[in-house]
């Protein structure tokens, strides 16, 4: 039996990789998570609001994510308190907004930045354009995510890590001609997906109900999914299949789970289980094990999509199953769909109305316990905030990538290493991790 | 960090001593901040909070003379840090404040171009978040005065600022980030109980009772009225 160990970077953070080999193939896999920085820690005896500024610094590519699940757990308790308050309409839309734009810049760069350049040593094409740091398509990818980056910053001052939800509504108060920067600069990115991306109008794309789509295709999404078929990618990386999406993307996906069948999500079920944490006794992570009902679950666009009824992934997905090919493309299908959405929902604002309504909270005396759940770009993000008299008694964070990348437990491996199982290369078992998605300092926070 | 071969610390401590300058980027590398806060081991290159300690020691110099290069912030802005290596490389140094920033960048204070000044100068308060019009440091908290930055002189992501979407500074390139209870302003009878650096309280209730007193009016009206989408041009 032969170990192999690797540490895989151009990530957020660090990630080591320990493989266990047998005839050939991988016996077992360990996803470790060498770092840890306490946040929970730090967040307790702070007056609850302060979450709003620490929470975010969580992450480096999602803490906008982690900004509104703040929000909203707090805005949970004052719900379960009985103090009444309402969101005006702008001040939710504006909130989905950003949280999608987050979405859009993390995929572009994850899919050019991130998975690619492995893909491609992977399937051994070689082309210039795409080399790291010198390659054209590279820097075009750059630019087109800080479009994005920029037009959110337009809506909320600066990304990453800025504040601007805090509960009853967000800081800022723009002028139309701002919006109108914004939605122009999101434009742009949709010229891009069409033009390199897909190689078509996303219009036209997402009118594809058929496996027709696979005719129609053009630009890097055809060329990821050519070169995954003749290369066998459509049968590694397969997990449990178990899919959980807990938050919502207004009106396209509702929190839903499924192992055989799809149900209603309940918070309350998740447990994390930490015996193979380096907080519980046999320890090789930082990151723990969170279960729902007992059972280990998938988060992330794959599942995401599976839920709004895309009828392209659920295509790749009857065919081939949680694989690698199903998950990446489910990743490049989001940018597509949520700059539509994203785009729809700027139209939609109504920047008259008031940003902000102050609840009518004695910020002393709030007690109570509340979830925040929101999709981010890896999958569902769920706070959970105790407050007694004003000040945090405990705060609780499970990230997607604690779902996808964390341990096993004493039944069950992670998703991610469920998934590196039987694989018989050492290229392609570091390409599986990356189509998770990964992100270490979220993993383990 | 755990289970690596070599222990990161060991890492950095080695390529330190190989470099012609080193760069800390961001406040936990620069002072330890978030996950110093409850943890003794966690360590930063040059300063502890903002005591001279660290990784590398206070008396470390990298080879071609400077201390560690201190681009603090959480984040730390990308172009201050861009031009900080091309400054670097270029000129070979670059001048530095008694935390080791680039005085470039830090010694202006993030109230330096900030949209709201007026507000602050007339001392005209934002009663409401979410609004165009007030200044932040009397009740929300806005640290702008007391913290070197760039950030509404070299706006963010290239278009705007905490400030200028409404948020309060939180103070995020200081040593002493995060501080406690970072949406409300301290006051001691009414007046904010930390002034800007070297404003005595005497000048700052001086400056405040003249302010107060001769506020121009249209500092109290909205910057765009919202029923008929005109600015109201009556004097
Ligand atoms: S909001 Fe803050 S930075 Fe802006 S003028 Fe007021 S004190 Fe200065």
């Amino acid at each position: 039996m032969r170990i192999t160990k690797k540490l895989l970077t151009r990530l957020e953070g660090e990630v080591q990789l320990k493989l266990v080999w047998d005839e050939g193939k991988i016996k077992d896999a360990f996803v470790i998570v060498p770092h840890f920085r306490g946040f929970e820690k730090v967040l307790e005896g702070k007056p609850y609001l302060d979450a709003l500024v620490i929470t975010p610094r969580v992450c480096g590519i999602c803490g906008h994510a982690h900004l509104i699940a703040s929000a909203k757990a707090i805005e949970e308790v004052c719900r379960k308190a009985g103090i009444e308050f309402y969101l005006t309409e702008k001040a939710k839309t504006f909130r989905e907004i950003t949280l999608l734009l987050e979405i859009l810049q993390n995929h572009v760069k994850w899919f050019y930045l991130y998975f690619f350049p492995d893909f491609f040593k992977y399937v051994g094409v070689k082309d210039e354009d795409y080399r790291p740091f010198v390659g054209k398509r590279w820097s075009e990818a750059i630019k087109a995510s800080n479009l994005i980056t920029k037009a959110l910053a337009t809506l909320a001052g600066q990304w990453p890590h800025n504040s601007y939800a805090v509960p009853g509504g967000i800081t800022s108060d723009l002028f139309p001609a701002e919006l109108v920067r914004a939605s122009s600069l999101i434009k742009e990115f949709v010229k891009f997906l069409e033009e390199r991306v897909f190689g078509i109008s996303l219009r036209e794309l997402l009118n594809c109900k058929t496996k027709r789509f696979l005719e129609h295709l053009r630009g890097d999404a055809k060329l990821f999914l050519e070169k995954a078929l003749e290369n066998g990618l459509d049968r590694a990386g397969r997990s449990y299949a178990n899919f959980l999406t807990g938050g919502s993307v207004e009106p396209l996906i509702k929190p839903c789970v499924k192992k055989e069948k799809t149900c209603k999500f309940h918070p309350e079920w998740i447990e994390e289980k930490e015996d193979f944490s380096y907080f519980g006794k046999n320890g090789y992570t930082w990151s723990k094990a969170p279960r729902y009902r007992g059972l280990p679950y998938e988060t992330g666009p794959l599942p995401r999509q599976y839920f709004a009824r895309n009828p392209r992934v659920l295509y790749l997905y009857r065919n081939f199953k949680d694989s690698l090919i199903t998950r990446v493309y489910a990743r490049l299908e989001e940018l597509a769909i949520f700059s539509l959405l994203v785009l729809e929902k700027v139209e939609s604002l109504d920047l008259f109305q008031k940003s902000w309504i102050r609840p009518p909270v004695n910020t002393k005396e709030l007690s109570g316990r509340g979830y925040g759940i929101v999709e981010a770009a890896r999958g569902t993000l769920i706070h959970e905030v105790e407050i007694e008299k004003g000040v945090i008694k405990r705060y609780n964070i499970i990230t997607p990538t604690a779902w996808n990348l964390g341990p096993r437990d004493e039944k069950f491996l992670g998703v991610a290493e469920k998934a590196l199982i039987g694989l018989e290369s050492e290229e392609l078992a570091y390409l599986v991790l990356r189509g998770f998605d990964v992100c270490s300092v979220c993993t383990a926070h | 960090m755990k289970n690596l071969e070599k222990p990161f610390y060991e890492i950095v401590r080695e390529l330190a001593n190989l470099s012609d300058f080193v760069v800390a980027l961001g406040n936990c590398a620069v002072y330890g901040n978030i996950p110093a806060l409850k943890d003794e081991k966690i360590v930063e290159l040059q300063f502890r909070f903002k005591e001279k300690e660290g990784l590398l020691g206070k008396d470390f110099r990298s080879k071609r003379g400077l201390p560690v290069v201190n681009i603090s912030g959480c984040p730390a802005h990308p172009e201050w840090f861009i031009n900080t290596l091309l400054e670097l490389k270029h000129r070979g140094k670059v001048p530095l404040d008694e935390l080791g920033r680039p005085k470039e960048f830090y010694a202006y204070f993030t109230h330096d171009g900030c949209i709201r000044v007026q507000y602050y100068e007339w001392k005209v308060e934002a009663e409401e978040l979410g609004t165009k019009e007030g200044c932040l440091f009397y009740k929300f908290g806005c640290r702008g005065p007391l913290t070197h930055s760039s950030c509404n002189r070299i706006l963010w992501n290239g278009v705007s600022s905490k400030t200028r979407s409404g948020q309060p500074c939180f103070g995020c390139t200081e040593f002493d980030f995060p501080r406690e209870n970072l949406f409300e302003t301290k006051l001691n009878m009414g007046i904010p109980a930390e002034l800007p650096p070297e404003v005595s309280l005497r000048a700052y209730i001086m400056m405040a009772g003249v302010a107060k007193t001769f506020t121009p009016k249209r500092l109290k009206r909205k910057l765009i009225d919202e029923d008929n989408e005109e600015a109201p041009n009556e004097t």
